[in-house]
């Protein structure tokens, strides 16, 4: 069976920008995909490649086989997307705006849709010129998860909703994955990502520098260690894999990468009398990748 | 300093966009000054042909309701402002119109207000400051009419410089009453559309009012009723009468100061008119993008049916009294006979004046390209190309209802104009005149085809392109009439292939061949379009 989606040395420039260079991505059915990175990152871009919406510089992007560059009306009939921003027509009501959706898209559960308004609190009878921004994001997210697609395509979704629909919308990918649908989640909400996802993908620059679940890449990532000691040892700034170091009076706190073991034996030791160690979260793991990068291009200046 | 700035930042932004409007507008209308001397100078040369202009013309209703009242037009001094203010009443007017709404409602539409009155600026700030931007793009638009007006007078010798400054002031006085009108219109109205609905609307009505004026004798009151009418009443160059020309600077004044009023006193990017927020949801037409389109194109199309319907209907109906000038003047008949028209009386009278509908015809086809182009860049059209909706058949709907609608309103304008006309006893069969509705689309479908390749290759320029075709047809007659252009720059007009039917048989042959270039470009769009990225919002 073709993957929902697979790009493969995906590329897109505009003019001298490098929007997306050779991205390679596959995603399995039914996974939940956090697809992460900063404004300009090429998070909006790799979407509307894969909607066949920009052409591709270069590279292939395949939506269960078909190639989204040259059929995208032939990939859209089992893509739903949810774009970040909803600029609808304004003097359509939103159940005229859901029914013309769902017309074009041709696959509409029409319980489930009820079952959407509801959970969102939504009132179609009013005008789209209407609503706040918040409702019509409802809007567009009704319309998308409505038809049951194979694959969602969700642009940051949840911006612009309050935490009450936030949660609402969790529960919504919850249902499509216990459904086997594939989700393709951009977003700048890690707690959400965090959550939702199977696996998470980080772009940074156009390039994507990481793909994994979460375990795996907190497994390689660093350790957050802060420990109570007796006496603060000297050695432990020059242990390797400890890094970002801060000691005062008998507390430390510190980041370990690698083996774990020498850093356990020198805090033991040392009488250690409280010791907490966490896992990195998904933001830390994001905001060290762009820690990096804001080193590097310091370095680079 | 900065917050010096950012208090004027309205008054500063709008200026700057409507003198630049004004400025490209005013030469236009120099132009059409100038064109007006010169035309004169070359095609009345002597005392009899200039005699038998004035029998031809003067008090004659077809002519007043079509072109206005004429005066002296034994003269230079009474032909200028008569063949220049034809024209450029409607013209300015809708500039004015258009002009108004984008600067004011369209920006808040778009949620740029929102930041400047974040700031220091408050809501009857940001009002008065528009309202100044606006009065500066008309006092800019005056200086190369008033320029060129004065200079053409002193070289013909044929009126005084005050005089020159006050036609001038009379040319810009339908832009700054319709400018007014349609800032008042932004206040009362929830969107930019609605406001131009209303502004088209007020037009509309003040053109009826100034045609059934100059026709129906004991309704010449109806004049004092109509912006236009009073403009016409200034008698520029001719009579120089101040009283009407303070009317139409006290209306500007009245209806931008109850503009004013009302933007300070109602809510941001809403509309002072109570707008109904929910609606009983429609049945027809949300099953599909083309039936999206016949939703979205509706209330400006059923605009334009009922305004053709109006105008082709009082045409039809003077259009007996028009063609008998017409047949008993010389000078008018060589005149419209440069138009092609071979057939005298009611015929010819209406022949001409469904070129002008055919002209107005082109320009909605362009005003299309424009929506088309809004549908993209705003963000719409994601919704419905990120579904199974391929680009080119959503192109080809769009561009399948715009055809439909434009060929509609020329057969209703072609059957309005029986309407009116069978009131007269003239004979003409509404075969004829259906035929003449039909002939009158050709130069529209050119343009949308046109619009749709450049479209499709650099979308910003699509409507610039059609109104740039529109505007060198008009300039190639401007210019032809005055000078022996080759005729293969003549043969770039799309007025020339018009024939003016039924005062001629419909040029079939030419139409044929603008529908095939229409055809080809819209092709070549069609091909083009899916090669393109999608702006997005």
């Amino acid at each position: 069976m073709a993957a929902p989606v697979k790009t493969e040395k995906l590329t897109k420039v505009f003019g001298k920008t490098e929007a997306l260079v050779d991205l390679d991505l596959e995603m399995n059915q039914g996974e939940v995909l956090g697809y992460l990175g900063p404004n300009g990152a090429g998070k909006t871009t790799t979407i509307r490649l894969l909607l066949g919406i920009l052409r591709a510089t270069s590279g292939l992007a395949r939506i269960f086989g078909v190639d989204a560059q040259a059929e995208p009306a032939k990939a859209h009939e089992r893509i739903a997307y949810v774009p970040g921003e909803a600029s609808l027509w304004p003097g359509l009501t939103g159940e005229e705006t859901l029914r013309l959706l769902g017309n074009i898209q041709g696959n509409v559960d029409v319980a489930y849709r009820e079952v959407l308004i509801e959970r969102f609190n939504f009132d179609p009878s009013r005008k789209v010129r209407t609503y706040s921004r918040g409702n019509r994001q409802k809007l567009i997210l009704i319309a998308g998860m409505m038809s049951r697609a194979d694959l969602l395509l969700l642009d940051e979704p949840t911006a612009g909703l309050d935490p009450l629909m936030a949660q609402a919308f969790r529960v919504c990918v919850d249902e499509a994955r216990g459904r086997g649908q594939t989700v393709f989640f951009s977003s700048h909400a890690l707690s959400e990502v965090e959550a939702l996802c199977d696996r998470v993908a980080i772009l940074r620059g156009g390039r994507l520098i990481e793909l994994g679940n979460l375990h795996e890449m907190r497994h390689l990532s660093a350790l957050t260690i802060d420990a109570d000691l007796d006496r603060i040892p000297d050695q432990l700034a020059t242990l390797v894999g400890v890094r970002g170091l801060v000691a005062s009076d008998h507390h430390v706190h510190f980041h370990a990468e690698g083996p774990v073991e020498p850093v356990l034996r020198l805090l033991a030791q040392a009488g250690t009398e409280h010791l907490l160690v966490r896992e990195p979260t998904l933001e830390e793991l994001f905001l060290a990748h762009y820690g990096q990068a804001v080193e590097e291009g310091q370095n680079g200046q | 300093m900065a917050s010096d700035a950012s208090s004027t930042v309205v008054l500063r932004q709008t200026f700057r966009r409507a003198t630049r409007t004004g400025l490209g507008w005013g030469v236009v209308f120099a132009l059409i000054v100038v064109d007006s001397a010169v035309g004169y100078q070359m095609s009345y040369p002597t005392a009899q042909s200039r005699a038998y202009l004035v029998a031809s013309l003067e008090h004659n209703v077809g002519i007043a309701a079509l072109l206005g009242q004429g005066r002296d037009l034994g003269s230079i001094a009474g032909w200028i402002p008569f063949h220049s203010m034809a024209s450029l009443l409607p013209l300015g007017a809708i500039v004015g119109l258009l002009t108004a709404s984008r600067l004011t409602r369209a920006e808040e539409d778009a949620g740029r207000w929102e930041y400047f009155l974040s700031g220091r600026t408050t809501r009857l700030g940001a009002a008065v400051q528009a309202a100044l931007g606006l009065a500066g793009g008309i006092a800019v638009m005056w200086i190369p009419v008033a320029v060129t007006a004065a200079i053409v007078g002193s070289y013909y010798d044929a009126y005084s410089t005050t005089a020159a400054l006050f036609y001038a002031a009379a040319l810009v006085g339908a832009p700054a009453v319709f400018g007014a009108v349609s800032f008042l219109a932004a206040q009362v109205a929830s969107s930019r559309h609605q406001a131009n609905m209303i502004g088209a609307a007020m037009l509309g009505i003040a053109y009826l009012l100034r045609m059934v004026s100059s026709t129906a004798p004991g309704l010449s009151w109806l004049r004092w009723v109509s912006p236009l009418g009073w403009i016409d009443a200034m008698h520029p160059v001719t009579g120089t009468s101040w009283p009407p020309g303070l009317l139409v600077a006290a209306a500007a004044l009245a209806i931008t100061s109850a503009g004013i009023v009302i933007a300070s006193k109602r809510d941001l990017g809403a509309g002072a008119l109570p707008d109904r927020e929910t609606a009983h949801s429609r049945r027809f037409g949300f099953g599909g993008h083309a039936g999206l389109d016949v939703v979205l194109s509706r209330s400006t199309a059923i605009a334009w049916i009922v305004a053709l319907a109006v105008v082709s209907g009082v045409f039809g109906w003077i259009s007996k009294a028009g063609g008998e000038a017409i047949t008993g003047s010389t000078s008018a008949q060589d005149m419209i006979r440069r138009m092609g028209v071979i057939r005298a009386g009611a015929a010819a009278y209406l022949g001409v004046t469904l070129l002008m509908v055919g002209a107005t015809l082109a320009l909605g086809a362009a005003a299309q390209l424009g929506a088309v182009r809004a549908e993209e860049a705003e963000g719409r059209l994601d919704h419905l190309l990120a579904r199974p909706v391929s680009p080119r058949r959503w192109l080809a709907a769009k561009v399948g209802v715009g055809t439909a609608m434009l060929v509609v309103e020329a057969v209703v304008a072609g059957a309005a104009g029986w309407v009116g006309v069978s009131t007269q006893g003239t004979g003409l069969q509404l075969g004829e005149l259906l035929q003449a509705g039909v002939s009158i689309v050709p130069p529209a479908l050119l343009v949308l085809g046109v619009g749709v390749m450049i479209y499709a290759v650099l979308p910003r320029y699509a409507a610039a392109a059609g109104y740039a075709i529109i505007a060198w047809s008009f300039l190639i007659e401007l210019v032809g009439a005055v000078t022996d252009l080759n005729h293969w720059i003549k043969d770039t007009s799309l007025l020339v292939h018009i024939a003016p039917a039924p005062a001629a048989s419909p040029d079939w042959l030419s139409a044929s061949v603008m529908v095939g270039i229409g055809l080809v470009a819209f092709a070549a769009g069609l091909l083009l379009f899916p090669k393109r990225d999608l702006a997005g919002s």
